[in-house]
């Protein structure tokens, strides 16, 4: 309303008006229906309301049918302007259909309901005021429910001294608040009711001790608000029904006299006054979990104590007891508490397992014998062991006794046979005795025991065998576990001489393999051992095999392996499985046989990477080791060899042939590629100069040399054309090729070539090529020099002139020539060298001495000066021999000058300059005249 | 304990109870060899001094007191071995239920005298309180036991002839010959229970022992099917 009158639309007045009446009219309507409404549901107590449901609180059996009449009041119906007609049921929010109402009169209208399936249903009885606002008039809770089945096998125990507790079987569900009440009572008189409490409807405790020998009549009443009922009456003495305390302070005591007895003693429950008891007693050793019972018909009355017999000495057993009604009625008590005990000890009732080892370290005529035994197990020790005796007997009438506490005693018997008896002795007594023959030192085992089998089963590792024909008193067993890391360290055991299958008593490992040997022993001695491998329980090997190649082929590859090592192999290895393949290809698996260690992989394809694994197999599955690649070859063994050998015999064959032809047609060869040279020594020379002296013999160069006489061949060349002035740096470069020049000691320039210069090919090549240019238009002239043999002047100074342009083919073949030519000059024959060098590098005037010493700035290599150093050295030591000429003195002073000024090299380096820049110098004129050579001198001709 | 009951009054409660009987036996065994053995069971029971006599002594501090010396039961005070045995067995049972009637009104007596929450904690009142209960059980068997003997000849035999009057309470003001008489009186009831189950096996050895007691053995059975109601009331 207050939302339209804030709207802003303009209606005309009397529609208005009209309009608003109407919309109060209905305003009023509703909230009066809301405050009727609102009152009725919240205030309804404060408020009357306008009717009523009957029944009020409704609780109806599940199934059945239900009516209830809503009543509406005279006043609300005048108020509200309804009747009966207008009324309408609601079950849980939901209309019931109006088929299901019955009007019974003007007030009244009644709703009926077939099968009531749900607990709680909410009623609720509704009227349209006004005939269309709806509203409730009043809400009933229709509760459903069952009634109480008859409680069932009701029955009653008396805890003595406590109280009753009675149980039953209460039925199905009712879904409703039940009570059940036990009830009980005498002929004469009742007892206080037992109300069970909500969560434990199936049972009740009296809180008081019932009393005994008189009659009591007990049932369970069950009530809801469907209905009550009660169970059938049990009638009952409690004595019948008691449940004893239990026998308590048991306690136990052994007997010394008898080791295989322990008396009991208890207390009695205190309802032994009132009844007879009979008693369950139960034993059993410490160790064990499961309880034996003594015989009920031995307990079966009334007592406080009990000897239990047929025990094991020096055994602890632990016992409990209970009782009850000695006629069956009633129930059994608690197990008292555990009391144990212990039986006294009885002597040892069984020998001890005995066995010997002989040491290995031998003595002469003695043998060191580890004689063992086995600590006799409880059960057959039959108290605490306080020593062993160990009697030892060569002949029959000759005894060793040692007392040990240990279980070993390591003897030195001599080579004879030995009888060894064993007891053990405890508080009460010896055991029986142990024989063992130790044999004579020659004795030969035999007999061993056949078809030696080793298995598992339930954990265990038996061994089997078929013995021998002969009476075996015993067998051992030993074994041990097999390791390549550890030594075998035996475990062993005795069984008497029927035994044929037996499992090892050791604490046995999973996965390792036991050596396990079995020997009889007879009367005169042990039997031939007889060894098995087993395994307790196999497993997969920890690791694989590794392979290798031993041999790769073009199509093959022989693969091999190691055995793996025991401590590996965790089973027996089966097989091997061998998997291969190629970058792309697939996998191959090859199985192997478990003897194997090498295996042909074949029709592999050459040139391939293969990568192969290994797998080792035991029964219990396999292990793969690592991969291994490898590559097969692209030609096999000895392609090769056929493809090159044949090749080679080829080229050789063909290289033969050339040589062979070439050597038919040398002649041919020789014209167009090697010219015959005519020998120098054969030119017209030899009669230009008549006096040559025969031993210039070139082709005999043992002829040359043997006298010691030195044969000196200087060309000079000069060239005929004009040249324009070199370079500096050029110039140097000539300086060093003449340098080189006397450094041979000679030079050679006659036809292009020189026998000397051929022995410094970075330098030569040049000088060929230029002495290759100056041959055609140079005319040559060589002075042959022969100097006197040791020191000696020659008589006669030969000149001779050769027109040939052939080299001077042996010295320039021969550069040692000039090695020895060099030792020479370090001699006698130095300084007519040098002089020769001067000679033909120099002026021909007089004054030329004066002259070179006049331009010390001319020329300075540095890397003359080593040579220059060391004509220094040889000019000093030709001084120093025998010249005294004044020229000589000129060079004992520069030699002076050397050893004691610094400028001495500078003036040496100008003496050798002049001689050079003489022979470049070609703006002088040169004379190609023969020159005479002096001793001591050089002047030109 | 100084209750004095005439011989009718006595007289008036077996019959009262007899008459009970017959409108209610509920919770009774129906078997007479099995009352006759209960009956026994308690008496035995009952000749137990540490039922009541050694918690009543510890109880009124007479634990230091040489019992057997001052309680010995004064004469007359329960009927003795003999005369029980010279009693009919509906003399006998009635005999029986009086006297017990007796011990338990002594007893209620004497437990209010003392504080009830003394009681509850104390062993001794404990067993007090269970001797009490197995008395009554006594009674309850007797309440059973007595229809089937269906023997009219003797419903007239008369009962114990002797003292008619359980013995007045002492003269003396003193509180401890009070305690003593109590002692006295307890100590004679557990000889008069021993003479009662002593009485009661000769019962369970049959007729050939005792000519005087012979049940009806055919009738009781019956007597049991035909209860008319299992509802009882208490016969005090």
């Amino acid at each position: 309303m207050t939302l339209n009158l804030r709207t802003k639309k303009i209606y005309p007045t009397g529609y208005f008006i009209k309009y608003l009446y109407k919309m109060l009219t209905l305003w009023t309507r509703i909230v009066q229906a809301s405050f009727i409404f609102l009152a009725t549901e919240s205030i309804g107590v404060l408020l009357d309301p306008c009717g009523h449901i009957s029944p009020e609180s409704p609780v109806v059996q599940l199934g059945s049918n239900f009516t209830a009449v809503c009543v509406l009041k005279e006043k609300c119906m005048d108020n509200f302007d309804v009747n009966a007609d207008n009324i309408f049921w609601k079950t849980n929010h939901a209309t019931v259909p109006k088929e299901q109402y019955t009007i019974i009169n003007r007030t009244a209208s009644s709703v009926s309901f077939t099968d009531i399936s749900s607990l709680n249903t909410q009623l609720t009885c509704n009227i349209y005021a006004f005939g269309q606002i709806e509203q409730n008039v009043y809400g009933i809770t229709i509760i459903s429910g069952l009634p109480p089945e008859k409680p069932k096998n009701l029955g009653c125990i008396v805890n003595e001294e406590k109280n009753m507790m009675c149980q039953w079987d209460p039925g199905r569900k009712t879904y409703l608040e039940t009570n059940y009440t036990l009830k009980s009572e005498w002929a004469t008189e009742k007892f206080a009711d037992c109300k069970a409490k909500r969560d434990t409807p199936n049972s009740c405790t009296l809180d008081y001790s019932p009393v005994y020998f008189v009659n009591i009549e007990v049932w369970v009443e069950a009530e809801n608000a469907l209905g009550k009922i009660t169970s059938d009456h049990i009638n009952f003495d409690p004595i019948d029904k008691v449940k004893p305390n239990p026998p308590h302070n048991l306690s136990v005591r052994n007997s010394e006299e008898l080791s295989s007895i322990l008396k009991l003693a208890w207390i009695n429950p205190s309802i032994k006054t009132f009844i007879g008891l009979k008693y369950n007693i139960q034993y059993r050793t410490k160790d064990a979990s499961t309880w034996s019972q003594i015989p009920p018909e031995d307990t079966s009355s009334t007592r406080s104590s009990f000897t239990v017999q047929d025990l094991k000495p020096f055994t602890e057993y632990v016992f409990r007891i209970r009782c009850m009604k000695n006629d069956g009625k009633g129930f059994w008590s608690d197990w008292s508490e555990e009391a144990s005990g212990i039986t006294y000890e009885a002597k040892p009732s069984k020998e001890p397992s005995f066995w010997y080892k002989i040491e290995p370290s031998h003595t002469h005529g003695y043998r060191p014998v580890k004689l063992i035994w086995k600590t006799l197990p409880p059960f057959e020790a039959n108290g605490k062991i306080l020593d062993y005796e160990v009697t030892l007997t060569r002949w029959k009438s000759h005894f060793q006794n040692y007392r040990v506490n240990d279980t070993k005693l390591t003897v030195n018997l001599t080579n004879d046979r030995y009888i060894a008896t064993l007891t053990a002795r405890n508080l009460v007594g010896r055991s029986d005795a142990s024989v063992l023959t130790i044999p004579a030192c020659d004795f030969q085992a035999a007999h061993p025991v056949t078809n030696l089998k080793a298995f598992p089963k339930d954990n265990k590792l038996w061994v089997e065998w078929t013995a021998s024909n002969e009476s075996v008193n015993k067998y051992i067993l030993e074994w041990c576990v097999l390791s390549d890391k550890s030594p075998c360290i035996p475990d062993w055991q005795q069984e008497d001489g029927t035994i044929h299958l037996t499992y090892l008593r050791g604490n046995l490992m999973e996965s390792k393999c036991y050596l396990i040997t079995v020997t009889p022993v007879y009367d005169d001695g042990p039997g031939s051992p007889e060894s098995i491998r087993a395994y307790l329980k196999q497993a997969a090997p920890s690791k694989g095999p590794t392979v290798r190649t031993k041999k790769v082929g073009k199509n093959e590859a022989v693969l091999e392996w190691d055995q793996l090592p025991v401590d590996v192999q965790n089973g027996f290895i089966r097989n091997y499985t061998i998997l291969y393949k190629t970058a792309l290809g697939n996998e191959t698996a090859v199985n192997v046989n478990s003897s194997h260690t090498e295996y042909t992989l074949s029709s592999l394809t050459s040139d391939t990477l293969y990568m192969v694994r290994m797998a080792a197999y035991t029964d219990e599955g396999g292990m793969y080791g690592p991969d291994f690649t490898f590559t097969t070859p692209k030609f096999a063994q000895g392609e090769i060899e056929a493809i090159v050998v044949p090749v080679c015999l080829g080229f050789l064959l063909t290289t033969l042939l050339g040589v062979l032809f070439c050597f038919n047609k040398r002649d041919l060869i020789k014209k167009h590629i090697w010219p015959n040279v005519p020998d120098p020594s054969k030119s017209h020379i030899a009669q230009w100069s008549p006096h040559t002296p025969p031993r210039h013999n070139f082709n005999s160069k043992d002829q040359m040399y043997s006298d010691g006489n030195f044969t000196d061949v200087s060309v000079v060349e000069i060239e005929v054309n004009d040249k324009k002035p070199l370079p500096e740096d050029l110039k140097s470069t000539d300086l060093f090729k003449k340098e080189k020049s006397s450094t041979e000691g000679h030079s050679s320039g006659i036809g292009g070539s020189s026998c000397m210069s051929s022995s410094r090919p970075s330098i030569s090549s040049s000088d060929e090529n230029e002495s290759g240019q100056n041959t055609s238009s140079t005319v040559q002239y060589s002075t042959v020099v022969h100097s006197g043999y040791r020191h000696q002047v020659p008589s006669v100074q030969v000149f001779s002139r050769s027109e040939s342009t052939q080299p001077l083919l042996d010295s320039e073949e021969r550069p040692e020539d000039l090695q020895l030519v060099d030792n020479v000059d370090s001699g006698d024959g130095i300084l007519p060298r040098q002089q020769y060098f001067k000679q033909n590098c120099s002026q021909p005037e007089t004054s030329q001495d004066i002259s070179h010493f006049e331009r010390p700035k001319h020329v300075s290599s540095v890397s003359e000066e080593g040579f220059v150093r060391l004509k220094q050295q040889q000019i000093s030591d030709h001084i120093s021999q025998s010249y005294g000429s004044g020229q000589m003195k000129m060079f004992q002073e520069i030699s002076t000058a050397d050893d004691f000024g610094p400028g001495t090299e500078g003036e040496v380096e100008r003496f050798e300059t002049v001689g050079m820049e003489t022979a470049i110098d070609e703006g002088m004129p040169k004379s190609y005249l023969p020159q005479t050579v002096r001793q001591g001198g050089y002047v030109p001709q | 304990m100084q209750v004095q009951l005439t011989w009718k009054t006595l007289l008036g409660l077996v019959l009262g109870l007899l008459l009970l009987s017959m409108m209610a036996m509920g919770g009774c065994s129906r078997e007479y060899q099995t009352l006759l053995l209960q009956m026994q069971q308690q008496a035995k029971i009952m000749q137990n001094t540490s039922m009541l006599l050694d918690p009543y002594i510890r109880i009124q501090g007479l634990d230091k007191l040489d019992y057997k010396e001052h309680c010995k039961e004064s004469p007359g005070t329960f009927p003795s071995k003999d005369t029980l045995q010279g009693l009919s067995r509906k003399g006998f049972l009635q005999t029986l239920n009086a006297t017990l009637g007796l011990v338990l009104h002594r007893l209620a007596a004497f437990q209010k005298k003392v504080p009830h929450i003394t009681k509850d904690k104390d062993q001794d009142w404990k067993q007090v309180s269970q001797a009490e209960g197995y008395i009554r059980g006594v009674r309850n068997n007797i309440f059973c036991l007595t229809p089937l003997l269906n023997n009219s000849s003797e419903m007239v035999t008369p009962t114990w002839a002797g003292p008619r009057t359980l013995p007045p309470p002492s003269l003396s003001a003193d509180a401890f010959n009070h305690k003593l008489d109590g002692c006295k009186f307890l100590q004679g009831y557990h000889r008069f229970m021993h003479s009662v189950e002593q009485v009661l096996s000769e019962w369970a050895e049959g007729p050939s022992r005792s000519r005087r007691h012979s049940p009806h053995w055919a009738s009781q059975g019956r007597a049991h099917r035909m209860r008319p109601s299992r509802r009882a009331k208490r016969p005090v």
